[in-house]
């Protein structure tokens, strides 16, 4: 029906793209990918320990350790938003999973004795079902986080408040709670269920630390979610332009309050994890680690601007961040220096991805 | 001849692959309007580019008041009396008229302090604002402005540093009748003290009432040069695409059906104390004219769920339908092809697929999971239906040219089942060829039984492609034209919220008898 044009259009002015030039190999998590590679060849030759079994789990619990709450920061990022209540919000999901915990498992506190009941010497703590204790204080943590992640996404879709001061408002707020419920003091988990607690969260499977199989399982998850389903599609048209896609019939309310839920669930899971390893909740558990992770996701390719980003990115940004601590360390340089690099590291990756598009 | 005041002579521009300019030619005499006109992507932008010194000619030579320069800056530029109008209009919502009009060459007072001096600043731009009929003031804030008024601050701008060659880069796309008159009016004043305009539009009417001369340009080559006097529409038409277009309007194939849409009662936020009552037949194109601001953007926004209905309620085929939001219109049917389609009607960083089945992921989904294969097949079929000329549907929207953008959103709307549709401004900045494209696509759609509803304030396509035209102004309908009654004169009449002359004079013979 389309009006005949006098000659067919060619596109010799759109040069074709070669391979390194288009998908993985454009993007600024291509360039950081191929940094950390360099970097492992480097401290390859700098450190005979540095490729030992031992150091490679210790560097990939590490980054476990904060690279889950990074995957959720990154899809907040992706949608144009940004939460900065992560680190609190790791710090109180860890106290109350830990508190309930210790709460369930103490006889003769109310509720208690529907889970555990004494020994017949009176003194040991036996649970009435086994793991049941851990899966319900668990649950406690993920719910408050559940709750945190709701109150920010209705905040910032519904009232139409800056993600930046909402959830920096939420970073006092958690925080402040978690103070008030432990009293300054932290907790620590206890009871029968503890040493399944400290199995899950810092033991070691098939000779990988356990963290970090959770970190992989989340991670393709989300990148078959965000790549293959109306979801995901819907995140990456929010962050692109948010009034098309309303315009277009997404709900993007309801992307939004669910980004943001979902970022707070990571964020909680990531502190129940981190304690485990910690032994403890402390009160000041994982200050400032929401500049980590966003570092760690803004390194790894996310676009503040919104539109860009993924969990590859993500885990190569909190790898490369972990690497140069590790190589730091083993190197024996002033490990106050690391913060400062982490900064220089921030900058020259975006500074090299400008550089690209610039030559592009 | 008057004297040349600005001569391009050759200039070519070679860009990576492809010859954006290729040696083009250019005269401007003092105080001449000279209309600039082509399709997108004949180089017209690129050519006012090298004038203002943003781009560096690769050939060619720029003489200005008999001095040859290989280049220009944008320094040099303004230096030589070159200021430009933007299409997307440079300027800071946050300051106010004066503080834009000065921007980077305010005036200083206190010596050594270098204060900028505010009283100064308005006592230079009041006369300014004057001599262009401005009714605001040097204190007003630009982002209570109108597009219209803002377009006068950029010429207020112009005049302050003695401009002598205005560049009007389509002034007049997002402006009302009314102000575009105005603005021709300011045109014929500016050409009376002696400045010339360089004046690029689509919209030919225009160039025919203001242009003393018109040069066309096709792929980056001057095509042809028209004298006052050879103006017309066939002539510019001919000379841009290199053939002569159909005429505008292709009847239905067959009668309008009953059924459609009804906007009954209908009260929209902008116009709280008003009703429209509006219908549209299955299979018939109704145009929507009125000034900008007569409230037809409104009640497309209220049809398609995007701001409440205060009252009255909306029917399709008789049957009422509720739509609380964007969603609810979808899933009745309703689509909307907005205004500003790279702002509310694409992702621009997504690929022309993802933008096509964005509306209708879940048609291409199992078990949540998106079915790559269907989903290109739809992409594929709408591209080739629309003839979206792009290398691959998996190429960034940002990279296509206007026209293919507005058929990206087409496709979005076209792979579902459109029962009524509102096209707001369909081919604003889109150029003839790719304009005569989505007229036709809209004729087919209709004969597909789609009930459309066209909102345009360009006259030649209300007229030109409509069945019917319903006329707002201030926030209801003040008339509908059958075909027989269509001319632009009725229309006018109508949007400025005038009866029909034969209308009066029933009226008045009512009123006698």
């Amino acid at each position: 029906m389309a009006t005949p044009l006098e000659s067919p259009i060619t596109f010799s002015n759109v040069g074709k793209a070669r391979w390194w030039q288009s998908g993985l190999f454009a993007s600024q998590t291509g360039y950081v990918l191929l940094a950390l590679a360099v970097l492992f060849v480097v401290m390859n030759f700098a450190s005979p320990y540095f490729f030992t079994q031992g150091n490679m789990q210790n560097v990939a619990k590490n980054f476990s350790f904060i690279a889950i709450a990074t995957l959720g920061v990154t899809l907040v990022i992706i949608i144009g938003g940004i939460d900065l209540s992560v680190g609190s919000m790791m710090c109180f999901s860890a106290m109350i999973t830990s508190m309930v915990m210790t709460q369930l498992s103490t006889p003769g506190a109310p509720g208690a004795e529907w889970f555990v009941h004494l020994a017949d010497d009176g003194k040991t703590v036996i649970a009435n079902l086994p793991g049941l204790i851990l899966l319900i204080s668990v649950l406690a943590g993920l719910g408050v986080a559940l709750i945190v992640g709701l109150v920010n996404g209705f905040c910032i879709a519904v009232l139409g408040l800056s993600p930046f001061v909402t959830t920096l408002g939420m970073l006092s707020i958690v925080r402040g709670l978690g103070y008030v419920v432990s009293n300054g003091r932290g907790s620590f988990p206890g009871g029968p269920d503890a040493d399944y607690f400290y199995a899950l969260t810092s033991g070691v499977v098939f000779g990988m630390p356990a963290p970090f199989i959770y970190l992989v399982v989340l991670a393709v998850a989300m990148a078959v979610v965000l790549h293959h389903t109306g979801f995901g599609r819907h995140v990456f048209a929010i962050g692109g332009n948010e009034k098309a896609a309303a315009l277009t019939g997404i709900p993007v309310v309801r992307v939004k309050i669910e980004v943001y839920v979902i970022c707070a669930l990571a964020a909680g899971l990531q502190g129940i994890i981190v304690s485990g390893w910690l032994g403890s909740a402390p009160a000041n558990m994982a200050t400032s680690y929401e500049l980590n992770v966003i570092a760690a996701a803004v390194i790894g390719g996310a676009n503040l601007a919104g539109g860009i980003g993924g969990p590859l990115g993500a885990i190569v940004g909190c790898m490369l961040l972990e690497v140069i601590r590790n190589g730091l360390v083993l190197a024996q340089v002033n490990s106050y220096w690391q913060q400062a690099l982490v900064g220089v590291i921030i900058i020259a990756a975006v500074l090299v991805d400008r550089v690209r598009s610039r030559m592009a | 001849m008057a004297e040349t005041l600005l001569e391009l002579a050759g200039i070519s521009k070679t860009y990576p692959g492809v010859r954006a300019l290729d040696n083009v030619s250019l005269r401007v005499c003092r105080g001449e309007v000279l209309g600039l006109i082509g399709e997108n992507g004949a180089g017209k932008s690129t050519l006012m580019r090298v004038l203002g010194g943003v781009v560096a000619p690769s050939e060619g030579v720029i003489r200005i008041g008999g001095i040859d320069h290989a280049e220009m800056t944008v320094t040099e530029a303004t230096r030589c009396g070159i200021a430009f109008v933007h299409q997307e209009l440079n300027l800071f919502e946050n300051l106010d008229v004066a503080a834009n009009v000065f921007i980077g060459r305010e005036p200083l007072t206190g010596g050594p302090l270098r204060l900028v001096d505010n009283a100064e600043m308005r006592a230079r731009v009041t006369p300014l604002l004057q001599r262009l009929g401005a009714d605001f003031t040097p204190n007003t804030l630009v982002e209570n402005l109108s597009i219209a008024e803002r377009q006068m601050v950029e010429i207020a701008k112009a005049l302050s540093i003695d401009a002598r060659v205005i560049i009007m880069d389509e002034p007049t796309s997002s402006l009302t009748i009314s102000e575009t008159e105005r603005l021709l009016e300011v045109i014929a004043d500016l050409k009376a003290h002696g400045i010339s305009v360089i004046y690029i539009s689509h919209r030919l009417g225009e160039i025919m009432t203001c242009a003393d001369r018109v040069v066309v340009l096709r792929d980056g080559r001057t095509v042809g040069e028209l004298a006052r006097d050879e103006l017309s529409h066939a002539a510019m038409i001919r000379l841009m695409i290199g053939r002569d277009l159909k005429a505008l309007y292709t009847p239905p194939k067959r009668p309008a059906q009953p059924g459609g849409c009804d906007i009954a009662g209908v009260v929209t936020t902008a116009f709280p104390d008003r009703q429209i009552d509006l219908s549209v037949r299955r299979g018939e194109i109704l145009g929507l004219a009125g000034l900008v601001g007569a409230g037809r953007t409104s009640l497309a926004r209220a049809v398609f769920g995007i701001d409440p209905l205060l009252g009255g309620e909306i029917r399709i085929d008789g049957a009422p339908v509720g739509v609380a939001s964007p969603r609810d219109a979808i899933r009745q049917g309703i689509y909307l092809v907005p205004e500003d389609r790279k702002k509310s009607g694409l992702v621009l960083e997504l690929p022309i697929r993802e933008n096509v089945t964005l509306a209708n992921l879940l048609g291409h989904a199992w078990m949540w999971l998106i079915h790559g294969t269907s989903e290109r097949k739809v992409a594929q079929d709408q591209a080739r239906r629309l003839s979206i000329k792009a290398p691959s549907i998996d190429i960034e929207a940002v990279t296509l040219s206007g026209g293919n953008q507005q058929k990206v959103v087409l496709g979005k709307w076209l792979s579902m089942q459109p029962r009524v549709m509102f096209f707001d401004e369909p081919t604003r900045g889109i150029d003839v060829g790719a304009k005569s494209e989505i007229y036709a696509l809209m004729r087919e759609l209709a004969d597909q039984g789609v009930a459309i509803v066209m909102i345009s304030s360009d006259m030649e396509e209300v007229i030109g492609v409509s069945d019917r035209v319903a006329v707002m102004h201030e926030g209801a309908v003040s008339g509908v034209l059958e075909r027989a009654q269509f001319s632009e004169y009725n229309v006018l009449r109508l949007a400025i919220g005038q009866q029909l002359e034969t209308q009066a004079l029933e009226t008045m013979e009512a009123a006698a008898t």
